[in-house]
């Protein structure tokens, strides 16, 4: 089921990089986070059932335990997942976590999103950011990303 | 599960934070960055500066965080104006951000806040 479309196109998928502001671990239900990136904040799911008779169930256990050992409280996480909806709001159901320590990550994903909005989505037609960061590039390293 | 009830954490600057900013409101929800230029830890008030502009935080609730003078941190929290018009940061979540492109980072919120106003401007686009 496809919840959001942006400019007629579906959105299902979902990365999102901010802060863990919500973190409750029940066993044998759920592992859930809260994510801020500044701009909303989202809930983020993952399935615990160690006792299932599904396998599927069984893995997502796997991945949940795996999850809730990375994150903490205070960090900065790149989650990502499919878009669910529970009771009229939307949720994250989790596929990866990882923990990010660079401290500019989060304003590079805010600018990618930006770029992605404007040259994919086409959300803003004629909208650019030539007036503030210089002409896009089309390829290569955008002029804010640092080489390694 | 019960409805999320935990506020996004607006990004500002610290010069978005005078009194007659529409961000200075009693209960709003911020999220800052600035480099730490005093902490006591009796009173747990911490004093972040970002240019010329200063703002007091509140690190009570705050645990396992190291606070370190000349150190850039990114706090998110909710600002409770005093009697006297000082805004106070009580702040949930903080970490060290040493490394941060101030530069950048101000661009990027001018950036959001563009894209946020024309996106606003837009609904039917989404």
């Amino acid at each position: 089921m496809t919840l959001l479309y942006c400019k007629g196109i579906p959105i299902s998928f979902m990365e999102i990089v901010g802060s863990i502001m919500l973190w409750n671990l029940k066993h044998d239900q759920f592992l859930c986070f809260a994510v801020d990136d500044g701009t909303n904040c989202i809930l983020l799911l993952s399935l615990n059932d160690a006792n299932s008779s599904s396998v599927a169930c069984r893995h997502h256990h796997d991945h949940a335990m795996r999850f809730a050992s990375l994150v903490k409280l205070d960090i900065v996480a790149i989650v990502k997942g499919r878009l669910s909806r529970f009771r009229g709001a939307v949720q994250v159901t989790m596929s990866n976590v990882v923990v990010e320590r660079n401290p500019n990550a989060e304003i590079f994903h805010c600018l990618n999103c930006i770029l992605l909005t404007h040259n994919y989505y086409n959300v803003f037609p004629g909208w650019g950011i030539d007036g503030v960061m210089g002409p896009v590039q089309v390829s290569g390293r955008r002029p804010w990303q640092q080489r390694e | 599960m019960a409805s999320l009830e935990i506020k996004s954490g607006a990004l500002v600057s610290l010069q978005d934070l005078r009194p007659s900013s529409p961000f200075f409101k009693q209960g709003a929800s911020l999220r800052i960055t600035g480099k730490l230029h005093e902490y006591s830890i009796e009173t747990g008030l911490a004093t972040i500066i970002d240019g010329d502009d200063i703002l007091k935080v509140s690190t009570k609730h705050l645990r396992d965080l190291t606070f370190q003078v000349g150190s850039v941190y990114q706090f998110i929290g909710e600002l409770l104006i005093q009697p006297d018009n000082e805004g106070v940061l009580q702040a949930r979540v903080g970490r060290n951000v040493d490394g941060i492109d101030l530069n950048l980072y101000h661009q990027s919120l001018l950036l959001l806040r563009q894209f946020q106003t024309n996106h606003l401007n837009n609904p039917a686009t989404m």
